[in-house]
Protein backbone atom coordinates (compact mmCIF):
# COMPACT_ATOMS: atom_id res chain seq x y z
CA UNK A 1 0.00 0.00 0.00
CA UNK A 2 2.69 2.53 1.13
CA UNK A 3 4.58 1.68 -2.12
CA UNK A 4 2.05 2.13 -4.30
CA UNK A 5 1.66 5.20 -2.64
CA UNK A 6 5.25 6.54 -3.21
CA UNK A 7 4.67 5.20 -7.30
CA UNK A 8 2.18 7.50 -7.35
CA UNK A 9 3.43 10.24 -5.66
CA UNK A 10 6.69 9.62 -7.94
CA UNK A 11 4.88 9.65 -11.11
CA UNK A 12 2.76 12.54 -10.13
CA UNK A 13 5.89 14.52 -9.55
CA UNK A 14 7.39 13.69 -12.82
CA UNK A 15 3.71 14.56 -14.56
CA UNK A 16 3.71 17.83 -13.47
CA UNK A 17 7.18 18.76 -13.77
CA UNK A 18 6.75 17.48 -17.65
CA UNK A 19 3.47 19.72 -18.14
CA UNK A 20 5.36 22.94 -15.73
CA UNK A 21 8.34 22.68 -18.42
CA UNK A 22 6.41 21.98 -21.35
CA UNK A 23 6.19 25.56 -22.28
CA UNK A 24 10.33 26.33 -21.68
CA UNK A 25 10.71 22.89 -23.56
CA UNK A 26 9.12 24.32 -26.81
CA UNK A 27 10.73 27.60 -26.69
CA UNK A 28 14.21 25.84 -27.14
CA UNK A 29 12.84 23.51 -29.65
CA UNK A 30 11.28 26.29 -31.76
CA UNK A 31 14.74 28.62 -31.48
CA UNK A 32 16.41 25.97 -32.81
CA UNK A 33 13.60 24.98 -36.32
CA UNK A 34 13.66 26.23 -39.58
CA UNK A 35 11.46 28.32 -41.76
CA UNK A 36 9.79 25.19 -42.75
CA UNK A 37 9.10 23.34 -39.51
CA UNK A 38 7.85 26.19 -37.64
CA UNK A 39 3.98 26.52 -38.74
CA UNK A 40 3.72 22.59 -39.83
CA UNK A 41 0.97 20.08 -38.72
CA UNK A 42 1.44 17.89 -37.07
CA UNK A 43 3.86 20.07 -34.99
CA UNK A 44 7.22 18.97 -35.39
CA UNK A 45 8.81 18.23 -31.86
CA UNK A 46 12.60 18.39 -32.50
CA UNK A 47 14.23 20.04 -35.23
CA UNK A 48 15.58 18.07 -37.99
CA UNK A 49 19.05 19.53 -37.43
CA UNK A 50 19.55 22.00 -34.59
CA UNK A 51 20.98 24.91 -35.84
CA UNK A 52 22.36 28.10 -34.22
CA UNK A 53 20.91 30.04 -37.71
CA UNK A 54 17.92 32.01 -35.53
CA UNK A 55 20.27 33.00 -32.94
CA UNK A 56 22.50 35.13 -35.15
CA UNK A 57 19.47 36.33 -37.56
CA UNK A 58 17.74 37.52 -34.56
CA UNK A 59 21.08 39.51 -33.39
CA UNK A 60 21.31 40.70 -36.48
CA UNK A 61 17.21 41.72 -37.31
CA UNK A 62 17.08 43.40 -34.03
CA UNK A 63 19.29 45.43 -32.24
CA UNK A 64 19.35 43.27 -29.52
CA UNK A 65 22.70 44.31 -28.24
CA UNK A 66 21.09 47.86 -27.37
CA UNK A 67 17.72 45.95 -25.66
CA UNK A 68 19.81 43.94 -24.11
CA UNK A 69 22.41 46.62 -22.60
CA UNK A 70 19.24 49.20 -21.99
CA UNK A 71 17.80 46.04 -19.94
CA UNK A 72 21.37 45.57 -18.15
CA UNK A 73 21.62 49.13 -17.47
CA UNK A 74 18.17 49.85 -15.97
CA UNK A 75 17.79 46.79 -13.95
CA UNK A 76 21.10 47.12 -12.31
CA UNK A 77 21.03 51.03 -11.77
CA UNK A 78 17.91 50.61 -10.45
CA UNK A 79 19.10 47.23 -7.99
CA UNK A 80 21.99 49.48 -7.21
CA UNK A 81 20.75 52.19 -6.02
CA UNK A 82 17.43 50.53 -4.44
CA UNK A 83 19.91 48.46 -2.36
CA UNK A 84 21.77 51.40 -1.13
CA UNK A 85 18.39 53.90 -0.58
CA UNK A 86 16.73 51.24 0.98
CA UNK A 87 19.08 49.87 3.28
CA UNK A 88 20.03 53.53 5.29
CA UNK A 89 16.05 54.69 5.23
CA UNK A 90 15.71 50.90 6.89
CA UNK A 91 18.25 51.69 9.21
CA UNK A 92 17.45 54.76 10.02
CA UNK A 93 13.41 54.64 9.91
CA UNK A 94 14.50 51.47 12.91
CA UNK A 95 17.34 52.41 14.83
CA UNK A 96 16.33 56.28 14.94
CA UNK A 97 12.95 56.44 15.89
CA UNK A 98 11.10 59.56 16.54
CA UNK A 99 7.53 60.95 15.45
CA UNK A 100 8.63 62.39 12.37
CA UNK A 101 10.48 59.34 10.96
CA UNK A 102 7.55 57.30 12.20
CA UNK A 103 5.06 59.76 10.21
CA UNK A 104 7.60 59.64 6.95
CA UNK A 105 7.26 56.15 6.95
CA UNK A 106 3.82 55.45 7.28
CA UNK A 107 3.78 58.32 4.30
CA UNK A 108 5.92 55.48 2.18
CA UNK A 109 4.02 52.33 3.63
CA UNK A 110 1.05 54.29 1.75
CA UNK A 111 2.18 54.95 -1.21
CA UNK A 112 2.81 51.06 -1.12
CA UNK A 113 -0.93 50.29 -1.39
CA UNK A 114 -1.57 52.73 -4.45
CA UNK A 115 -1.62 50.74 -8.00
CA UNK A 116 0.57 51.40 -10.60
CA UNK A 117 -2.04 52.70 -13.18
CA UNK A 118 -3.68 55.38 -10.85
CA UNK A 119 -0.01 57.19 -10.89
CA UNK A 120 0.79 56.10 -14.07
CA UNK A 121 -0.40 59.24 -16.09
CA UNK A 122 0.50 62.46 -13.82
CA UNK A 123 4.25 60.62 -13.59
CA UNK A 124 4.18 60.01 -17.28
CA UNK A 125 3.01 64.00 -17.73
CA UNK A 126 5.25 65.03 -15.34
CA UNK A 127 8.14 63.14 -17.03
CA UNK A 128 6.83 64.66 -21.03
CA UNK A 129 7.23 67.88 -18.97
CA UNK A 130 10.86 67.54 -17.59
CA UNK A 131 11.87 66.12 -20.93
CA UNK A 132 12.63 62.86 -19.62
CA UNK A 133 10.59 60.55 -21.96
CA UNK A 134 12.18 58.21 -24.67
CA UNK A 135 15.15 58.26 -22.66
CA UNK A 136 17.18 55.64 -20.22
CA UNK A 137 16.99 58.08 -17.26
CA UNK A 138 12.74 58.24 -17.50
CA UNK A 139 12.52 54.40 -17.21
CA UNK A 140 14.92 54.54 -14.46
CA UNK A 141 14.08 57.28 -11.76
CA UNK A 142 10.50 55.97 -11.02
CA UNK A 143 11.90 52.89 -9.94
CA UNK A 144 15.16 54.55 -8.26
CA UNK A 145 13.57 53.43 -5.15
CA UNK A 146 10.66 51.73 -3.81
CA UNK A 147 8.61 51.46 -0.95
CA UNK A 148 8.76 47.91 -0.46
CA UNK A 149 12.38 47.93 -0.44
CA UNK A 150 12.11 50.41 2.32
CA UNK A 151 9.43 48.31 3.96
CA UNK A 152 11.60 45.05 4.19
CA UNK A 153 15.10 46.70 4.90
CA UNK A 154 12.77 48.17 8.07
CA UNK A 155 11.93 45.09 9.02
CA UNK A 156 15.21 43.45 8.23
CA UNK A 157 16.90 46.05 11.00
CA UNK A 158 15.02 44.57 13.79
CA UNK A 159 17.09 42.10 13.96
CA UNK A 160 20.07 44.30 14.56
CA UNK A 161 20.78 44.00 18.09
CA UNK A 162 21.05 47.75 19.82
CA UNK A 163 23.93 46.65 21.81
CA UNK A 164 25.85 45.88 18.84
CA UNK A 165 25.40 49.52 17.94
CA UNK A 166 26.19 51.07 20.94
CA UNK A 167 29.06 48.84 21.90
CA UNK A 168 30.66 50.25 18.18
CA UNK A 169 29.17 53.57 19.65
CA UNK A 170 31.51 53.00 22.60
CA UNK A 171 34.33 52.40 20.87
CA UNK A 172 34.22 55.45 19.15
CA UNK A 173 33.03 54.13 15.58
CA UNK A 174 30.77 57.34 13.39
CA UNK A 175 27.47 56.61 12.70
CA UNK A 176 28.30 56.28 9.11
CA UNK A 177 31.08 54.19 9.84
CA UNK A 178 28.99 51.90 12.19
CA UNK A 179 26.26 51.58 8.92
CA UNK A 180 29.02 50.79 6.73
CA UNK A 181 30.82 47.99 9.08
CA UNK A 182 28.20 46.64 11.10
CA UNK A 183 25.22 46.99 9.74
CA UNK A 184 25.99 46.21 6.12
CA UNK A 185 27.77 43.16 6.68
CA UNK A 186 24.72 41.73 8.73
CA UNK A 187 22.73 42.40 6.25
CA UNK A 188 24.12 40.34 3.55
CA UNK A 189 21.64 37.38 3.13
CA UNK A 190 18.58 40.43 2.80
CA UNK A 191 20.57 42.64 0.44
CA UNK A 192 21.30 39.74 -1.88
CA UNK A 193 17.57 38.25 -1.81
CA UNK A 194 16.50 41.95 -2.05
CA UNK A 195 18.44 42.72 -5.01
CA UNK A 196 17.80 39.69 -7.28
CA UNK A 197 13.98 40.39 -6.94
CA UNK A 198 14.81 43.79 -7.64
CA UNK A 199 17.14 43.23 -10.92
CA UNK A 200 14.00 40.50 -12.09
CA UNK A 201 10.98 42.40 -11.16
CA UNK A 202 12.97 45.57 -13.50
CA UNK A 203 14.31 43.17 -16.38
CA UNK A 204 10.93 42.03 -16.85
CA UNK A 205 9.03 45.24 -16.27
CA UNK A 206 6.53 46.18 -19.15
CA UNK A 207 3.89 48.67 -18.98
CA UNK A 208 6.13 51.64 -17.62
CA UNK A 209 9.14 51.06 -20.39
CA UNK A 210 6.44 50.67 -22.98
CA UNK A 211 5.27 54.29 -22.32
CA UNK A 212 8.73 55.81 -22.06
CA UNK A 213 10.02 54.38 -24.85
CA UNK A 214 9.08 55.62 -28.27
CA UNK A 215 12.48 55.26 -30.08
CA UNK A 216 14.43 51.73 -30.83
CA UNK A 217 17.61 52.95 -28.76
CA UNK A 218 15.72 53.45 -25.82
CA UNK A 219 14.03 50.27 -25.60
CA UNK A 220 13.96 47.64 -22.72
CA UNK A 221 14.21 43.62 -23.59
CA UNK A 222 10.49 42.95 -22.78
CA UNK A 223 9.08 45.98 -25.13
CA UNK A 224 11.66 45.28 -28.13
CA UNK A 225 10.36 41.89 -28.28
CA UNK A 226 6.91 42.69 -28.19
CA UNK A 227 7.18 44.96 -30.50
CA UNK A 228 8.97 43.02 -32.80
CA UNK A 229 6.59 40.28 -32.46
CA UNK A 230 3.91 42.50 -33.80
CA UNK A 231 5.97 43.75 -36.69
CA UNK A 232 6.81 40.69 -37.90
CA UNK A 233 4.02 38.33 -37.45
CA UNK A 234 4.15 34.38 -37.24
CA UNK A 235 6.59 34.00 -40.04
CA UNK A 236 9.09 34.85 -36.83
CA UNK A 237 8.54 32.16 -34.48
CA UNK A 238 11.57 31.23 -34.30
CA UNK A 239 13.44 33.74 -34.15
CA UNK A 240 11.26 35.48 -31.79
CA UNK A 241 12.00 32.28 -29.71
CA UNK A 242 15.57 32.75 -29.90
CA UNK A 243 15.21 36.42 -28.86
CA UNK A 244 13.21 35.07 -25.95
CA UNK A 245 16.13 32.59 -24.66
CA UNK A 246 18.63 35.47 -25.04
CA UNK A 247 16.42 37.26 -22.85
CA UNK A 248 15.96 34.43 -20.38
CA UNK A 249 19.40 33.61 -19.84
CA UNK A 250 20.83 36.31 -17.45
CA UNK A 251 17.20 35.56 -15.01
CA UNK A 252 17.96 32.05 -15.41
CA UNK A 253 21.99 31.89 -14.97
CA UNK A 254 20.70 35.01 -11.85
CA UNK A 255 18.03 31.92 -10.47
CA UNK A 256 20.64 29.11 -10.42
CA UNK A 257 23.64 30.75 -8.63
CA UNK A 258 21.12 32.70 -6.14
CA UNK A 259 18.29 30.32 -5.73
CA UNK A 260 18.56 29.87 -1.67
CA UNK A 261 18.79 33.67 -1.60
CA UNK A 262 15.90 33.85 -4.02
CA UNK A 263 13.42 31.75 -2.47
CA UNK A 264 13.96 33.41 0.64
CA UNK A 265 13.49 36.88 -0.61
CA UNK A 266 10.37 36.14 -2.52
CA UNK A 267 8.75 34.61 1.03
CA UNK B 1 -21.97 36.00 11.17
CA UNK B 2 -20.34 38.14 13.79
CA UNK B 3 -20.12 42.01 13.33
CA UNK B 4 -16.95 42.84 12.88
CA UNK B 5 -15.64 47.05 12.88
CA UNK B 6 -13.51 47.96 10.08
CA UNK B 7 -10.51 48.34 12.31
CA UNK B 8 -9.53 44.97 12.51
CA UNK B 9 -11.33 44.64 16.53
CA UNK B 10 -13.45 41.39 16.71
CA UNK B 11 -15.85 41.81 19.40
CA UNK B 12 -15.02 38.29 20.73
CA UNK B 13 -11.24 37.71 20.53
CA UNK B 14 -10.53 34.55 19.68
CA UNK B 15 -6.90 34.84 19.93
CA UNK B 16 -5.86 34.91 16.12
CA UNK B 17 -5.79 38.40 15.16
CA UNK B 18 -3.94 38.53 11.86
CA UNK B 19 -2.07 41.00 14.60
CA UNK B 20 -0.47 38.36 15.86
CA UNK B 21 0.47 35.54 12.85
CA UNK B 22 3.90 34.40 13.85
CA UNK B 23 6.36 35.56 11.84
CA UNK B 24 7.63 33.66 8.69
CA UNK B 25 10.43 33.82 6.32
CA UNK B 26 12.28 36.84 6.71
CA UNK B 27 10.21 39.46 5.82
CA UNK B 28 6.61 40.61 7.21
CA UNK B 29 4.64 41.62 3.56
CA UNK B 30 2.18 39.52 4.94
CA UNK B 31 1.61 41.20 8.23
CA UNK B 32 1.60 44.74 6.43
CA UNK B 33 -0.71 43.78 4.44
CA UNK B 34 -3.39 41.82 6.22
CA UNK B 35 -3.19 45.22 8.18
CA UNK B 36 -4.27 47.60 5.70
CA UNK B 37 -7.80 47.18 7.52
CA UNK B 38 -6.48 48.27 10.72
CA UNK B 39 -6.03 51.40 9.27
CA UNK B 40 -7.64 53.23 12.41
CA UNK B 41 -5.25 55.88 12.95
CA UNK B 42 -6.44 59.19 11.44
CA UNK B 43 -2.46 59.73 10.48
CA UNK B 44 -3.11 56.17 8.67
CA UNK B 45 -5.78 57.83 7.17
CA UNK B 46 -4.50 60.85 6.43
CA UNK B 47 -1.33 60.54 4.29
CA UNK B 48 -2.72 57.13 2.57
CA UNK B 49 -4.64 59.79 0.58
CA UNK B 50 -2.32 62.17 0.18
CA UNK B 51 0.05 60.46 -2.77
CA UNK B 52 -3.15 60.43 -5.08
CA UNK B 53 -4.15 63.42 -5.00
CA UNK B 54 -2.60 64.76 -7.72
CA UNK B 55 -4.11 61.87 -9.46
CA UNK B 56 -7.52 62.41 -8.14
CA UNK B 57 -6.81 66.30 -9.23
CA UNK B 58 -6.02 65.65 -12.46
CA UNK B 59 -9.23 63.07 -13.14
CA UNK B 60 -11.42 66.27 -11.92
CA UNK B 61 -10.36 68.16 -14.96
CA UNK B 62 -10.91 68.05 -18.42
CA UNK B 63 -7.37 66.92 -19.03
CA UNK B 64 -6.07 66.32 -22.33
CA UNK B 65 -2.52 64.32 -22.77
CA UNK B 66 -1.39 67.05 -25.31
CA UNK B 67 -3.41 70.09 -24.71
CA UNK B 68 -3.14 69.76 -21.02
CA UNK B 69 -5.92 70.87 -18.12
CA UNK B 70 -8.49 72.12 -19.71
CA UNK B 71 -11.89 72.91 -17.84
CA UNK B 72 -13.00 72.09 -14.15
CA UNK B 73 -15.42 69.40 -14.45
CA UNK B 74 -15.78 67.82 -11.10
CA UNK B 75 -16.84 64.57 -11.00
CA UNK B 76 -17.82 64.68 -14.99
CA UNK B 77 -14.97 62.41 -15.66
CA UNK B 78 -16.26 59.81 -13.53
CA UNK B 79 -19.79 59.74 -15.13
CA UNK B 80 -18.61 59.68 -18.39
CA UNK B 81 -16.29 56.57 -17.92
CA UNK B 82 -18.89 54.88 -15.93
CA UNK B 83 -21.37 56.05 -19.15
CA UNK B 84 -18.65 54.22 -21.75
CA UNK B 85 -19.91 50.76 -22.61
CA UNK B 86 -16.35 49.58 -23.44
CA UNK B 87 -15.53 50.50 -19.55
CA UNK B 88 -18.11 48.05 -18.64
CA UNK B 89 -17.16 45.37 -21.28
CA UNK B 90 -13.33 46.30 -19.59
CA UNK B 91 -15.06 45.46 -16.33
CA UNK B 92 -16.49 42.30 -17.70
CA UNK B 93 -13.03 41.21 -18.80
CA UNK B 94 -11.22 41.85 -16.15
CA UNK B 95 -13.77 40.15 -14.01
CA UNK B 96 -13.46 37.15 -15.69
CA UNK B 97 -9.61 37.00 -15.37
CA UNK B 98 -9.60 38.18 -12.07
CA UNK B 99 -12.47 34.80 -11.08
CA UNK B 100 -10.59 32.04 -13.30
CA UNK B 101 -6.70 33.44 -12.14
CA UNK B 102 -6.95 33.81 -8.51
CA UNK B 103 -9.63 30.74 -8.00
CA UNK B 104 -7.14 28.06 -9.97
CA UNK B 105 -3.93 29.40 -8.72
CA UNK B 106 -4.67 29.79 -5.53
CA UNK B 107 -6.34 25.57 -5.51
CA UNK B 108 -3.10 24.51 -7.54
CA UNK B 109 -0.46 26.98 -5.67
CA UNK B 110 -2.40 24.87 -2.62
CA UNK B 111 -2.33 21.88 -3.77
CA UNK B 112 0.82 21.94 -4.79
CA UNK B 113 2.29 22.99 -1.46
CA UNK B 114 0.87 20.12 0.14
CA UNK B 115 2.12 17.91 -2.56
CA UNK B 116 6.07 19.39 -2.80
CA UNK B 117 5.49 19.05 1.58
CA UNK B 118 4.63 15.71 1.70
CA UNK B 119 7.59 14.41 -0.79
CA UNK B 120 10.59 12.81 0.67
CA UNK B 121 14.21 15.42 0.44
CA UNK B 122 15.91 15.38 -2.94
CA UNK B 123 12.63 15.10 -4.34
CA UNK B 124 11.23 17.70 -2.46
CA UNK B 125 13.74 20.60 -3.31
CA UNK B 126 13.79 19.45 -7.17
CA UNK B 127 10.08 19.99 -7.19
CA UNK B 128 10.17 22.86 -5.78
CA UNK B 129 12.47 24.50 -7.65
CA UNK B 130 10.85 23.22 -11.04
CA UNK B 131 7.43 24.54 -10.05
CA UNK B 132 9.21 27.96 -9.57
CA UNK B 133 10.68 28.28 -12.60
CA UNK B 134 7.86 29.69 -14.54
CA UNK B 135 7.88 32.47 -11.95
CA UNK B 136 11.35 33.66 -13.10
CA UNK B 137 10.69 33.72 -16.76
CA UNK B 138 9.78 36.87 -18.16
CA UNK B 139 6.29 37.79 -18.60
CA UNK B 140 6.67 39.32 -22.03
CA UNK B 141 8.76 36.05 -22.71
CA UNK B 142 7.07 33.37 -21.78
CA UNK B 143 3.40 35.13 -23.25
CA UNK B 144 5.28 34.63 -26.48
CA UNK B 145 5.78 31.06 -26.21
CA UNK B 146 2.30 30.67 -25.07
CA UNK B 147 0.88 32.35 -28.06
CA UNK B 148 2.58 30.12 -30.36
CA UNK B 149 1.59 27.21 -28.52
CA UNK B 150 -1.77 28.20 -28.60
CA UNK B 151 -2.19 29.21 -32.25
CA UNK B 152 -5.11 26.87 -33.24
CA UNK B 153 -4.37 25.63 -36.24
CA UNK B 154 -1.14 24.59 -36.09
CA UNK B 155 -0.67 24.83 -32.50
CA UNK B 156 1.14 22.20 -30.40
CA UNK B 157 -1.96 22.24 -27.53
CA UNK B 158 -4.46 21.98 -30.06
CA UNK B 159 -1.91 19.02 -31.19
CA UNK B 160 -1.79 17.35 -27.93
CA UNK B 161 -5.33 17.23 -27.55
CA UNK B 162 -6.21 15.63 -30.86
CA UNK B 163 -3.90 13.03 -29.76
CA UNK B 164 -5.94 12.34 -26.78
CA UNK B 165 -8.98 13.14 -29.27
CA UNK B 166 -10.29 16.20 -28.17
CA UNK B 167 -12.09 19.23 -30.71
CA UNK B 168 -9.24 22.16 -31.37
CA UNK B 169 -9.86 24.77 -29.01
CA UNK B 170 -9.66 28.38 -30.36
CA UNK B 171 -7.33 29.17 -27.54
CA UNK B 172 -6.26 33.21 -28.73
CA UNK B 173 -8.88 33.58 -31.66
CA UNK B 174 -12.00 33.30 -29.81
CA UNK B 175 -13.54 36.29 -28.13
CA UNK B 176 -15.24 34.12 -25.36
CA UNK B 177 -11.59 32.28 -24.67
CA UNK B 178 -9.19 34.74 -24.79
CA UNK B 179 -9.99 36.44 -21.20
CA UNK B 180 -9.67 32.15 -19.98
CA UNK B 181 -6.40 31.26 -22.56
CA UNK B 182 -5.03 34.31 -20.95
CA UNK B 183 -5.38 33.48 -16.95
CA UNK B 184 -3.67 29.88 -17.92
CA UNK B 185 -0.86 31.53 -18.95
CA UNK B 186 -0.54 33.60 -16.11
CA UNK B 187 -1.70 30.77 -13.46
CA UNK B 188 1.43 28.28 -15.31
CA UNK B 189 3.41 31.53 -14.50
CA UNK B 190 2.87 32.34 -11.21
CA UNK B 191 1.26 29.16 -9.49
CA UNK B 192 5.00 28.82 -7.70
CA UNK B 193 5.31 31.62 -6.58
CA UNK B 194 1.78 31.66 -4.57
CA UNK B 195 3.11 27.29 -3.52
CA UNK B 196 6.23 28.45 -1.70
CA UNK B 197 4.63 31.45 0.15
CA UNK B 198 2.18 28.05 1.33
CA UNK B 199 5.22 26.22 1.92
CA UNK B 200 6.61 28.64 4.14
CA UNK B 201 3.46 28.46 5.95
CA UNK B 202 3.42 25.04 6.22
CA UNK B 203 6.40 24.98 8.12
CA UNK B 204 5.68 27.42 10.66
CA UNK B 205 2.33 24.40 11.56
CA UNK B 206 3.83 22.58 14.73
CA UNK B 207 4.74 18.76 13.94
CA UNK B 208 3.19 18.21 17.10
CA UNK B 209 -0.45 19.99 16.65
CA UNK B 210 -0.38 17.50 13.75
CA UNK B 211 0.75 14.70 15.57
CA UNK B 212 -1.73 14.78 18.28
CA UNK B 213 -4.66 15.04 15.64
CA UNK B 214 -3.72 12.06 14.25
CA UNK B 215 -3.34 9.82 17.66
CA UNK B 216 -7.03 11.75 17.81
CA UNK B 217 -7.72 9.90 15.09
CA UNK B 218 -8.32 12.60 12.21
CA UNK B 219 -8.06 11.09 8.61
CA UNK B 220 -5.22 13.45 6.10
CA UNK B 221 -8.61 14.93 4.82
CA UNK B 222 -9.65 16.41 8.29
CA UNK B 223 -6.52 17.31 8.91
CA UNK B 224 -6.32 19.36 6.17
CA UNK B 225 -10.00 20.79 6.51
CA UNK B 226 -9.65 21.67 10.23
CA UNK B 227 -5.98 22.35 10.90
CA UNK B 228 -3.97 23.00 8.38
CA UNK B 229 -6.47 25.07 6.58
CA UNK B 230 -7.44 27.51 9.52
CA UNK B 231 -3.63 27.73 10.45
CA UNK B 232 -2.82 28.72 7.03
CA UNK B 233 -5.29 31.42 7.31
CA UNK B 234 -2.76 34.07 7.48
CA UNK B 235 -1.48 33.23 4.13
CA UNK B 236 -4.28 31.95 2.73
CA UNK B 237 -5.94 35.57 2.97
CA UNK B 238 -2.62 37.10 2.03
CA UNK B 239 -2.47 35.03 -0.86
CA UNK B 240 -6.09 35.82 -2.20
CA UNK B 241 -5.70 39.45 -1.52
CA UNK B 242 -2.11 39.64 -3.74
CA UNK B 243 -2.91 37.67 -6.43
CA UNK B 244 -6.36 39.62 -7.09
CA UNK B 245 -4.52 43.48 -6.44
CA UNK B 246 -2.16 41.77 -9.77
CA UNK B 247 -4.83 40.16 -11.68
CA UNK B 248 -6.77 43.39 -11.66
CA UNK B 249 -4.75 44.94 -13.23
CA UNK B 250 -3.57 42.67 -15.43
CA UNK B 251 -1.78 44.23 -18.69
CA UNK B 252 0.62 43.12 -20.45
CA UNK B 253 -0.42 39.42 -20.96
CA UNK B 254 -3.73 40.77 -22.66
CA UNK B 255 -1.21 42.97 -24.95
CA UNK B 256 0.83 40.19 -26.17
CA UNK B 257 -1.84 37.44 -26.17
CA UNK B 258 -4.86 39.66 -27.36
CA UNK B 259 -3.86 40.74 -30.85
CA UNK B 260 -5.18 38.11 -32.36
CA UNK B 261 -8.55 37.80 -31.01
CA UNK B 262 -11.18 38.61 -33.74
CA UNK B 263 -13.52 40.83 -31.60
CA UNK B 264 -10.85 43.81 -30.54
CA UNK B 265 -12.63 44.21 -27.41
CA UNK B 266 -12.26 41.16 -26.18
CA UNK B 267 -9.02 41.20 -24.53
CA UNK B 268 -9.55 44.51 -23.25
CA UNK B 269 -9.08 45.22 -19.38
CA UNK B 270 -9.66 48.13 -17.24
CA UNK B 271 -5.74 48.70 -17.35
CA UNK B 272 -5.61 48.26 -21.14
CA UNK B 273 -8.67 50.37 -21.63
CA UNK B 274 -7.38 53.32 -19.55
CA UNK B 275 -4.37 53.10 -21.42
CA UNK B 276 -6.18 53.53 -25.19
CA UNK B 277 -7.83 56.25 -23.17
CA UNK B 278 -5.09 58.21 -22.56
CA UNK B 279 -2.64 57.07 -25.75
CA UNK B 280 -4.98 56.79 -28.34
CA UNK B 281 -7.62 59.33 -27.55
CA UNK B 282 -5.70 61.47 -25.37
CA UNK B 283 -8.61 61.79 -22.97
CA UNK B 284 -5.68 61.77 -19.63
CA UNK B 285 -8.56 63.28 -17.30
CA UNK B 286 -11.06 60.74 -18.04
CA UNK B 287 -8.31 57.55 -18.09
CA UNK B 288 -7.33 58.95 -14.67
CA UNK B 289 -10.47 58.92 -13.37
CA UNK B 290 -11.18 55.38 -15.00
CA UNK B 291 -7.50 54.13 -12.76
CA UNK B 292 -9.33 55.61 -9.82
CA UNK B 293 -11.88 53.50 -10.22
CA UNK B 294 -10.04 50.53 -10.53
CA UNK B 295 -8.28 51.88 -7.46
CA UNK B 296 -11.29 51.65 -5.51
CA UNK B 297 -12.13 47.97 -7.00
CA UNK B 298 -9.40 46.95 -6.08
CA UNK B 299 -9.61 48.57 -2.82
CA UNK B 300 -12.91 47.13 -1.76
CA UNK B 301 -12.74 43.97 -3.31
CA UNK B 302 -9.48 43.42 -0.95
CA UNK B 303 -11.01 44.68 2.33
CA UNK B 304 -13.90 42.36 1.28
CA UNK B 305 -11.74 39.39 0.97
CA UNK B 306 -9.88 39.91 4.33
CA UNK B 307 -13.11 40.39 6.42
CA UNK B 308 -14.76 37.16 4.56
CA UNK B 309 -11.57 35.19 5.34
CA UNK B 310 -10.96 36.74 8.74
CA UNK B 311 -14.82 34.67 9.43
CA UNK B 312 -14.71 31.76 7.15
CA UNK B 313 -11.99 29.66 9.32
CA UNK B 314 -13.43 30.71 13.09
CA UNK B 315 -13.16 28.37 15.20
Amino acid sequence: MNRTLQAFRILLAITSAIVTLFPLYWMVATSFKSGQEINTYPPVFWPASVSLNNYGAVLEDLPFGQLMLNSFIVSSVITVSTLFASSLAGYVFEKFKTRLTEFFFWVIISIMMIPFPVIMLPVYLLFRDLKLLNSLQGIIIPGLVGPFAIFLMRQHMKSIPNELLDAARMDGASEFGIFLRIVIPNSIATLTALGIFEFMFYWEDFLWPLLVSQDVEYRTLPVGLAIYRQSYGPMSTNLIMAGAIIALAPILFLFVIGRRNFVQGMT
Amino acid sequence: MQREDIDGVSPVDDGWHWKEIPPFGQSATPVICLDLPHANSPLFAIFWIYPILSAFFISLNDWGLLTGPGSFLGLENYRSALDEPLFWRSLGNTAIYVVIFVGVTIVTSLLAALFVVSLPEPWKAIMMTIYFIPTITSMVVAALVFEVMYVPSYGVLNYLLSLVGLNPVPWTTSDTLIMPSVALFMIWKNFGFYMVLFVTGLYTIPQEIIEASAMDGANSWQRLWHIKLPLLRPILTFNFVTASINAFQVFGPVYVLGRSVGGRDAARTLVLHLYRQAFQYFEVGQATATAFLLFLLILGFAIFQMRLLREQFEY
